[in-house]
Protein backbone atom coordinates (compact mmCIF):
# COMPACT_ATOMS: atom_id res chain seq x y z
CA UNK A 1 0.00 0.00 0.00
CA UNK A 2 2.98 2.48 1.03
CA UNK A 3 4.12 2.13 -2.78
CA UNK A 4 0.58 3.18 -4.26
CA UNK A 5 0.37 6.25 -1.60
CA UNK A 6 3.55 7.39 -2.96
CA UNK A 7 2.35 6.59 -6.80
CA UNK A 8 -0.84 8.73 -5.88
CA UNK A 9 1.14 11.48 -4.54
CA UNK A 10 3.72 11.59 -7.40
CA UNK A 11 -0.06 11.36 -9.79
CA UNK A 12 -1.52 13.99 -8.13
CA UNK A 13 1.51 16.44 -8.17
CA UNK A 14 1.81 16.08 -11.77
CA UNK A 15 -1.98 16.03 -12.83
CA UNK A 16 -2.42 19.29 -10.70
CA UNK A 17 0.54 21.17 -11.95
CA UNK A 18 1.31 21.63 -8.04
CA UNK A 19 4.43 23.43 -7.94
CA UNK A 20 7.47 22.98 -5.64
CA UNK A 21 5.89 19.74 -4.04
CA UNK A 22 7.30 17.09 -2.91
CA UNK A 23 5.65 13.63 -2.38
CA UNK A 24 7.02 13.73 1.56
CA UNK A 25 4.86 17.10 1.62
CA UNK A 26 1.17 14.81 0.77
CA UNK A 27 0.06 13.38 4.71
CA UNK A 28 -1.62 10.22 3.47
CA UNK A 29 -4.92 11.13 5.31
CA UNK A 30 -4.89 15.20 5.11
CA UNK A 31 -8.15 15.99 3.27
CA UNK A 32 -7.08 16.82 -0.31
CA UNK A 33 -9.95 18.93 -0.85
CA UNK A 34 -11.44 22.48 1.21
CA UNK A 35 -8.62 22.03 3.54
CA UNK A 36 -5.50 20.37 3.52
CA UNK A 37 -4.43 21.28 -0.07
CA UNK A 38 -7.26 23.28 -0.68
CA UNK A 39 -7.89 21.60 -4.17
CA UNK A 40 -11.12 22.90 -6.36
CA UNK A 41 -13.89 21.55 -8.84
CA UNK A 42 -11.45 21.54 -11.76
CA UNK A 43 -9.05 19.41 -9.87
CA UNK A 44 -11.41 16.58 -8.78
CA UNK A 45 -12.13 16.53 -12.48
CA UNK A 46 -8.45 16.17 -13.29
CA UNK A 47 -8.16 12.84 -10.72
CA UNK A 48 -11.56 11.40 -12.40
CA UNK A 49 -9.29 11.59 -15.58
CA UNK A 50 -6.40 10.59 -13.73
CA UNK A 51 -8.20 7.15 -12.19
CA UNK A 52 -9.73 6.09 -15.60
CA UNK A 53 -6.29 6.50 -17.65
CA UNK A 54 -3.26 5.29 -14.98
CA UNK A 55 -6.09 2.58 -13.37
CA UNK A 56 -8.99 1.84 -15.37
CA UNK A 57 -11.27 2.77 -12.89
CA UNK A 58 -14.62 4.93 -14.23
CA UNK A 59 -16.21 7.11 -11.19
CA UNK A 60 -19.49 7.93 -12.58
CA UNK A 61 -21.63 8.78 -9.56
CA UNK A 62 -20.55 12.16 -7.98
CA UNK A 63 -21.57 11.74 -4.44
CA UNK A 64 -19.36 8.43 -4.25
CA UNK A 65 -16.39 10.79 -5.73
CA UNK A 66 -16.52 13.02 -2.82
CA UNK A 67 -15.87 9.93 -0.66
CA UNK A 68 -12.98 8.21 -2.67
CA UNK A 69 -11.41 11.48 -3.04
CA UNK A 70 -11.21 12.57 0.64
CA UNK A 71 -7.74 11.44 0.73
CA UNK A 72 -4.77 9.89 -0.49
CA UNK A 73 -5.58 6.86 1.37
CA UNK A 74 -9.52 6.29 0.78
CA UNK A 75 -8.53 6.89 -2.79
CA UNK A 76 -5.58 4.18 -2.47
CA UNK A 77 -8.27 1.97 -0.82
CA UNK A 78 -10.78 2.44 -3.63
CA UNK A 79 -8.49 1.51 -6.61
CA UNK A 80 -7.50 -1.57 -4.20
CA UNK A 81 -11.09 -2.95 -3.84
CA UNK A 82 -11.62 -2.46 -7.65
CA UNK A 83 -8.82 -3.58 -9.75
CA UNK B 1 -15.51 67.19 -13.17
CA UNK B 2 -12.33 65.75 -13.38
CA UNK B 3 -10.55 64.37 -16.21
CA UNK B 4 -10.37 60.49 -16.74
CA UNK B 5 -6.08 59.97 -16.69
CA UNK B 6 -3.52 56.94 -17.37
CA UNK B 7 -2.50 56.78 -13.95
CA UNK B 8 -0.74 53.18 -14.21
CA UNK B 9 1.29 50.87 -15.98
CA UNK B 10 2.90 47.82 -16.33
CA UNK B 11 4.28 46.39 -19.11
CA UNK B 12 5.84 43.21 -19.83
CA UNK B 13 7.97 43.32 -22.97
CA UNK B 14 11.73 42.50 -24.17
CA UNK B 15 13.24 40.97 -21.05
CA UNK B 16 11.93 43.84 -18.97
CA UNK B 17 9.50 44.68 -16.67
CA UNK B 18 8.54 48.23 -16.79
CA UNK B 19 6.11 50.22 -14.46
CA UNK B 20 5.09 53.54 -13.81
CA UNK B 21 6.82 52.94 -10.16
CA UNK B 22 10.42 51.23 -11.29
CA UNK B 23 11.87 49.19 -13.81
CA UNK B 24 12.90 44.86 -13.35
CA UNK B 25 15.09 42.82 -15.61
CA UNK B 26 13.18 39.17 -16.53
CA UNK B 27 15.30 36.52 -15.21
CA UNK B 28 16.43 33.86 -17.83
CA UNK B 29 14.91 30.90 -18.51
CA UNK B 30 15.37 28.22 -20.82
CA UNK B 31 12.06 28.46 -22.13
CA UNK B 32 8.56 30.72 -21.63
CA UNK B 33 7.55 28.79 -19.04
CA UNK B 34 10.40 28.95 -17.12
CA UNK B 35 10.50 32.86 -17.43
CA UNK B 36 6.99 33.11 -16.24
CA UNK B 37 7.93 31.02 -13.10
CA UNK B 38 11.08 33.50 -12.71
CA UNK B 39 9.25 37.05 -13.07
CA UNK B 40 6.69 35.03 -10.50
CA UNK B 41 9.34 34.64 -8.25
CA UNK B 42 10.69 38.18 -9.05
CA UNK B 43 7.24 39.29 -7.23
CA UNK B 44 7.76 37.40 -3.89
CA UNK B 45 4.09 36.33 -3.84
CA UNK B 46 2.30 34.14 -2.15
CA UNK B 47 -0.64 32.34 -4.86
CA UNK B 48 -0.07 28.74 -5.70
CA UNK B 49 -2.84 29.13 -8.07
CA UNK B 50 -0.62 30.82 -10.63
CA UNK B 51 0.89 27.09 -11.55
CA UNK B 52 -2.63 25.70 -12.63
CA UNK B 53 -3.11 28.63 -14.99
CA UNK B 54 -1.95 28.39 -18.99
CA UNK B 55 0.46 30.60 -19.99
CA UNK B 56 -1.72 33.52 -21.47
CA UNK B 57 -3.63 33.84 -17.97
CA UNK B 58 -0.08 33.30 -15.86
CA UNK B 59 1.37 36.24 -18.16
CA UNK B 60 -2.07 38.62 -17.68
CA UNK B 61 -1.68 37.76 -13.89
CA UNK B 62 1.83 38.78 -13.82
CA UNK B 63 1.89 42.20 -15.66
CA UNK B 64 -1.59 42.89 -13.11
CA UNK B 65 0.77 41.75 -9.83
CA UNK B 66 3.15 44.63 -11.30
CA UNK B 67 0.33 47.05 -11.92
CA UNK B 68 -0.36 46.87 -8.59
CA UNK B 69 2.58 45.85 -6.63
CA UNK B 70 2.78 47.68 -3.36
CA UNK B 71 0.05 50.05 -4.44
CA UNK B 72 -3.49 50.15 -2.76
CA UNK B 73 -5.23 52.25 -5.46
CA UNK B 74 -7.86 49.08 -5.62
CA UNK B 75 -8.91 50.26 -2.16
CA UNK B 76 -10.60 53.81 -3.55
CA UNK B 77 -13.07 52.03 -5.75
CA UNK B 78 -15.93 49.12 -4.71
CA UNK B 79 -15.82 45.78 -6.69
CA UNK B 80 -18.50 46.80 -9.10
CA UNK B 81 -16.79 49.95 -9.65
CA UNK B 82 -13.49 48.79 -11.71
CA UNK B 83 -13.94 47.42 -15.28
CA UNK B 84 -11.70 45.45 -17.51
CA UNK B 85 -11.05 46.07 -20.86
CA UNK B 86 -8.56 43.55 -22.71
CA UNK B 87 -7.52 42.41 -26.31
CA UNK B 88 -5.24 40.21 -28.00
CA UNK B 89 -4.20 39.38 -31.49
CA UNK B 90 -4.66 35.42 -30.69
CA UNK B 91 -7.20 34.74 -28.68
CA UNK B 92 -5.95 31.54 -26.72
CA UNK B 93 -4.95 29.77 -29.47
CA UNK B 94 -1.27 28.37 -27.67
CA UNK B 95 -4.32 26.72 -25.02
CA UNK B 96 -7.00 25.77 -28.13
CA UNK B 97 -3.78 23.84 -29.67
CA UNK B 98 -2.69 22.03 -26.63
CA UNK B 99 -6.25 21.37 -25.72
CA UNK B 100 -6.40 20.09 -29.29
CA UNK B 101 -3.43 17.60 -28.88
CA UNK B 102 -4.72 15.94 -26.00
CA UNK B 103 -7.93 15.18 -28.09
CA UNK B 104 -6.33 13.95 -31.71
CA UNK B 105 -5.71 10.45 -30.70
CA UNK B 106 -8.89 8.45 -30.13
CA UNK B 107 -7.52 5.24 -28.68
CA UNK B 108 -5.99 7.49 -26.29
CA UNK B 109 -8.44 9.63 -25.53
CA UNK B 110 -7.62 11.73 -21.89
CA UNK B 111 -8.70 16.04 -22.30
CA UNK B 112 -7.18 17.75 -19.38
CA UNK B 113 -9.66 19.95 -17.63
CA UNK B 114 -7.31 22.00 -16.71
CA UNK B 115 -6.23 22.74 -19.81
CA UNK B 116 -10.10 23.33 -21.21
CA UNK B 117 -10.85 25.76 -18.54
CA UNK B 118 -8.08 27.77 -20.13
CA UNK B 119 -9.54 27.58 -23.95
CA UNK B 120 -11.24 31.31 -24.08
CA UNK B 121 -8.77 33.93 -23.72
CA UNK B 122 -11.79 35.89 -21.12
CA UNK B 123 -10.39 33.57 -18.77
CA UNK B 124 -7.33 35.75 -17.84
CA UNK B 125 -10.00 38.57 -16.96
CA UNK B 126 -11.18 36.07 -14.49
CA UNK B 127 -7.39 35.43 -12.62
CA UNK B 128 -7.06 38.91 -12.15
CA UNK B 129 -10.69 39.92 -10.97
CA UNK B 130 -10.09 36.64 -8.06
CA UNK B 131 -7.12 37.60 -7.47
CA UNK B 132 -8.18 41.12 -7.10
CA UNK B 133 -11.43 40.82 -6.13
CA UNK B 134 -13.17 42.81 -8.91
CA UNK B 135 -16.53 42.71 -9.89
CA UNK B 136 -17.00 45.09 -12.60
CA UNK B 137 -17.51 44.76 -16.54
CA UNK B 138 -14.92 42.24 -18.64
CA UNK B 139 -14.89 42.87 -22.03
CA UNK B 140 -12.44 41.24 -24.73
CA UNK B 141 -10.99 42.15 -27.94
CA UNK B 142 -9.70 39.76 -30.65
CA UNK B 143 -7.54 42.33 -32.99
CA UNK B 144 -4.19 42.02 -34.91
CA UNK B 145 -2.75 45.05 -33.35
CA UNK B 146 -3.69 47.16 -30.33
CA UNK B 147 -6.28 49.61 -30.97
CA UNK B 148 -5.89 52.26 -28.89
CA UNK B 149 -9.19 54.20 -30.27
CA UNK B 150 -11.31 51.20 -29.79
CA UNK B 151 -10.43 50.90 -26.40
CA UNK B 152 -10.66 54.72 -25.58
CA UNK B 153 -14.19 55.16 -27.15
CA UNK B 154 -15.33 51.58 -25.14
CA UNK B 155 -13.65 53.25 -22.13
CA UNK B 156 -15.35 56.46 -22.06
CA UNK B 157 -18.09 55.62 -22.98
CA UNK B 158 -18.75 52.79 -20.24
CA UNK B 159 -17.83 55.83 -17.95
CA UNK B 160 -20.64 57.86 -19.35
CA UNK B 161 -23.06 54.57 -19.21
CA UNK B 162 -22.46 52.69 -16.64
CA UNK B 163 -21.42 52.95 -12.88
CA UNK B 164 -17.77 52.08 -13.05
CA UNK B 165 -15.24 54.83 -11.53
CA UNK B 166 -11.98 52.87 -13.35
CA UNK B 167 -10.76 50.49 -15.10
CA UNK B 168 -7.78 48.10 -16.62
CA UNK B 169 -6.99 48.42 -19.89
CA UNK B 170 -5.25 45.48 -21.09
CA UNK B 171 -2.65 44.21 -24.47
CA UNK B 172 -1.77 40.05 -23.72
CA UNK B 173 -0.52 38.60 -26.40
CA UNK B 174 1.44 35.31 -26.08
CA UNK B 175 2.34 32.95 -28.83
CA UNK B 176 5.37 30.40 -29.20
CA UNK B 177 8.67 31.76 -28.02
CA UNK B 178 7.31 35.35 -27.14
CA UNK B 179 5.37 37.25 -25.07
CA UNK B 180 4.72 40.73 -24.38
CA UNK B 181 2.21 42.41 -22.12
CA UNK B 182 0.77 45.72 -20.87
CA UNK B 183 -2.12 46.83 -18.62
CA UNK B 184 -3.07 50.81 -18.01
CA UNK B 185 -4.88 51.36 -15.13
CA UNK B 186 -7.55 54.64 -16.10
CA UNK B 187 -9.07 56.75 -13.23
CA UNK B 188 -10.27 60.24 -12.68
CA UNK B 189 -7.80 62.92 -11.27
CA UNK B 190 -8.42 66.11 -10.22
CA UNK B 191 -4.68 67.47 -11.23
CA UNK B 192 -3.82 65.19 -14.51
CA UNK B 193 -0.73 66.22 -16.31
CA UNK B 194 -1.41 66.71 -19.77
CA UNK B 195 0.93 63.62 -20.95
CA UNK B 196 -1.28 61.53 -18.30
CA UNK B 197 -4.75 63.12 -19.61
CA UNK B 198 -6.75 59.62 -21.45
CA UNK B 199 -6.87 60.32 -24.95
CA UNK B 200 -6.02 57.54 -27.49
CA UNK B 201 -3.07 59.51 -28.58
CA UNK B 202 -1.74 59.23 -25.02
CA UNK B 203 -2.88 55.73 -24.84
CA UNK B 204 -0.87 54.66 -28.04
CA UNK B 205 2.20 56.72 -26.77
CA UNK B 206 2.31 55.12 -23.74
CA UNK B 207 1.80 51.84 -25.38
CA UNK B 208 4.42 51.80 -28.15
CA UNK B 209 6.82 54.08 -25.71
CA UNK B 210 9.06 51.00 -24.44
CA UNK B 211 8.42 49.26 -27.47
CA UNK B 212 12.80 49.95 -28.70
CA UNK B 213 11.87 51.69 -32.19
CA UNK B 214 9.91 54.40 -33.87
CA UNK B 215 6.15 52.84 -34.72
CA UNK B 216 4.24 54.46 -37.55
CA UNK B 217 0.47 54.42 -36.87
CA UNK B 218 -1.80 56.44 -38.67
CA UNK B 219 0.54 57.52 -40.87
CA UNK B 220 2.30 59.39 -37.28
CA UNK B 221 5.53 57.83 -36.11
CA UNK B 222 5.20 57.94 -32.31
Amino acid sequence: MEELFKKLKAGIIGVLNLEDMEVEDIETDDPLFNEGLGLDSIDALELIVMMEKEYGLKINDPKKGKEIFHSVRTIAEFITKNQ
Amino acid sequence: MADYVISKYAIIRDARIITDVGTFVIPDGDDDGKKLKQIYKLLEVDYPKFYKMDRLSKLAFLTAEFLFKESKVLEKYAPHQVALIFSNASSSLNTDLNHNASIMDDTNYYPKPSVFVYTLPNIMLGEICIRHKLRGENVFFVSEKFNAEIMTITVIDMFKLTRHKACLIGRIDYDDNQFESSIFLIEQSANPQPKDLFTTRNLEKKFYKFAGKNIKTNGRTI
